[in-house]
């Protein structure tokens, strides 16, 4: 362990990131019950009952998506001046920071989602329209997304203007939400194939997007 | 080890401070930089450690490569959610795994009884302890220490002493910031006045 940390320092970082994440609980406590809420609540206020009907779930899935991304992405504030420093004198660069962030954020919020998925098919009786291995892979995909975008945005706003931070994740987790909506509704298996690509294609570029700024930041 | 600044301007937003200051400190060596509230002490040492977040407005400033610069300043970089000995195994990216070699470097800094305590608990001068046990692990080559003696007590400020001592055997450069000429007693080679 002591050489592979060494070797790869982002390991360092993720080990760091997950035991903050163990002792603050934000996950557990906060983002967890108040998405369940939600989505107890979102169907009383809607439709007045306890019952999604089929118009109303591909709603249903972003809101309960867009909820939970969003309480996530500002769940804590960073400083990028507290980072830099702390990185400097641990040695680290920015670009393992980067990459232990992002996986330590990707381990938090990929079981969230499918526990959330699993609790909307419970409650909304209605399973998911894809297989499992496509139904991973794409959550797998949304979470990075998620978690580069939330990095990127803490670069930028420094976490300061929670206002601004909200409208920006927000726009960007819209169309990400209508493409997992999508695939949670059905769709024929060649749309399935061609939103994949698209969503492997969007991945890429904002990781790298925010790697690059991470790195050009500091 | 060396360090050149050259006709170096530094700024946040519109104010200016420490206008073209030119200096070149050749290691081994103790640096003394004094100067009142505001002078920029405390920018120019985070400038050198690379770690400055306002504008490097004129000039530059040339370290020797493959240099370790490490600064120690009056905010701690420790993690408030960590315990101590986390904070320890983070900084020192796993290297003091060996329970041993953590004890003995937290016997250094008289922390011993606290490895188990998260930092956001501890004092200020505590803190300081802890980041120093980190630079005396890491040994680096050129350190920057913003008023070294800030909330540390009689016992601290020799474990800066000690600090200095090591820097300065390895042939590196030390250099420290004062509010006056006479406030902190650590010995130096020169000093320099920003006011």
């Amino acid at each position: 362990m002591k050489k592979l940390i060494l070797q790869y320092p982002f390991i360092s970082v993720l080990i760091k990131e997950l035991t903050i994440e163990k002792r603050r609980k934000q996950t557990l406590l906060v983002v967890i019950p108040i998405s369940f809420a939600i989505l107890l609540v979102f169907p009383l206020i809607i439709e007045g009952r306890s019952f999604v009907s089929r118009e109303i779930l591909g709603t249903y899935h972003i809101v309960l998506l867009i909820t939970l991304c969003l309480l996530f992405s500002t769940r804590s504030s960073d400083n990028n001046f507290d980072i830099n420093k702390a990185n400097k004198l641990a040695g680290i660069s920015q670009s393992d920071h980067f990459l232990g962030k992002i996986i330590s954020e990707v381990t938090v919020l990929y079981p969230s989602l499918i526990l959330f998925d699993c609790i909307a098919i419970a409650l909304t009786n209605h399973p998911i329209q894809t297989t499992i291995s496509n139904y991973i892979i794409f959550t797998f995909l949304f979470s990075v997304c998620v978690c580069s975008i939330s990095i990127f945005v803490n670069f930028i706003s420094d976490y300061d203007s929670k206002l601004l931070q909200i409208l920006i994740l927000v726009t960007v987790f819209i169309p990400l939400g209508l493409a997992m909506t999508t695939i949670w509704l059905g769709v024929s298996r060649e749309i399935t194939s061609i939103y994949m690509l698209m969503f492997f294609g969007v991945t890429l570029i904002l990781v790298g997007f925010s790697w690059i700024i991470n790195i050009k930041r500091f | 080890m060396r360090i050149n600044i050259s006709d170096l301007t530094l700024s946040y937003g519109k104010d200016t401070f420490l206008k073209s200051l030119s200096l070149k400190v050749k290691g081994p060596s103790v640096i003394k930089i004094y100067g009142s509230n505001g002078a920029g002490k405390t920018s120019l040492l985070r400038a050198i450690a690379g770690v400055f977040d306002g504008d490097i407005k004129k000039g530059s400033i040339e370290i020797e490569a493959q240099q370790t610069i490490k600064l120690l300043d009056n905010t701690p970089s420790l993690i408030d959610d960590l315990s101590v000995k986390e904070n320890i195994q983070f900084f020192t990216k796993g290297a003091l795994m060996a329970e041993k070699q953590q004890e003995n470097l937290l016997v250094k800094v008289g922390m011993q009884e606290f490895q188990n305590d998260l930092v956001s608990t501890l004092s200020s001068g505590m803190k300081k302890r802890i980041e120093i046990a980190i630079l005396i692990w890491v040994k680096p080559s050129i350190v920057c220490l913003d008023e070294p003696s800030n909330f540390l007590d009689d016992d601290g400020i020799q474990i800066v002493d000690y600090l200095i001592e090591q820097v300065f055997q390895n042939q590196g450069i030390v250099i420290y910031s004062s509010l006056g000429k006479d406030e902190e007693k650590i010995d130096c080679d020169f000093t320099v006045n920003l006011d």
